[in-house]
């Protein structure tokens, strides 16, 4: 399993290299990162936190899924826990598959799940008010 | 019996510690621990409704049975990504 939740700066090379496959047409890099404004509020930083045990086994599930449903040659997931700086990435999600649309689907699906499945939360740590841990009440997708 | 359940973010914040303990007869439903869990620790009211519970790592529904042998945990709505 190819899953790995860490402190440090996520190495995105690595994963690519790691997914890369001679049967694979395709190459697949999703990356999300700290935004530095929302609405209004400026972010200083975030600070993430995970049930780790359980963290690895759902991202381990989404994994074997994912090869289930979809054409896959590899996949490597890195979630980052801590403090991480606006422009810096907290998640990275890399894909290879024999063609680009089983590339597509199945990163746009793995980031969509971990972000409703997988016990991982931010605090958002903005300018100039108090640190607020973030739960979405209503599935939003696109943060 | 008493249950040692685990918190996270803003459920740990409530109460200002990563667990809580609930005494009470097992096997219990989650649905039922639920309940005690609001009488024993009313800080957590507020963001109950919104959290599910985990029983071994997995997604558990309210019909669930639990003993102290397992390893519980309420799930705030996750925000990781």
């Amino acid at each position: 399993m190819a899953v790995h939740i860490i402190h440090l700066e996520i190495d995105t090379q690595r994963m690519l290299a790691a997914v890369s496959r001679i049967s694979a047409g395709a190459q697949l890099l999703f990356i999300g990162t700290t935004r530095d404004i929302t609405g209004d509020r400026v972010t200083q930083w975030l600070d993430y936190e995970a049930y780790k045990p359980m963290a690895v086994s759902k991202l381990e599930q989404l994994e074997s899924t994912a090869y289930e449903r979809w054409d896959i040659c590899a996949i490597e997931i890195v979630h980052r826990l801590g403090k991480v700086l606006p422009g810096e990435a907290s998640v990275a999600i890399a894909v290879s598959s024999p063609h680009r649309e089983a590339a597509f689907t199945c990163g746009r699906w793995l980031i969509d799940t971990l972000k409703q499945d997988v016990p991982i939360w931010k605090q958002e740590h903005w300018l100039d008010e108090q640190p607020e841990w973030i739960h979405p009440t209503e599935k939003t997708l696109d943060e | 019996m008493t249950l040692k359940i685990k918190l996270f973010a803003a459920a740990a914040q409530a109460i200002n510690n990563d667990h809580v303990s609930v005494t009470c007869e097992t096997p219990v439903t989650i649905q039922a621990l639920k309940l005690l869990l609001v009488e024993q620790h009313p800080a957590l009211e507020s963001i109950l409704p919104y959290c599910r519970f985990a029983v071994n790592h997995e997604f558990m529904l309210d019909e669930h049975l639990v003993t102290a042998d397992h390893e519980l945990a309420l799930i705030p709505p996750v925000s990781g990504g």
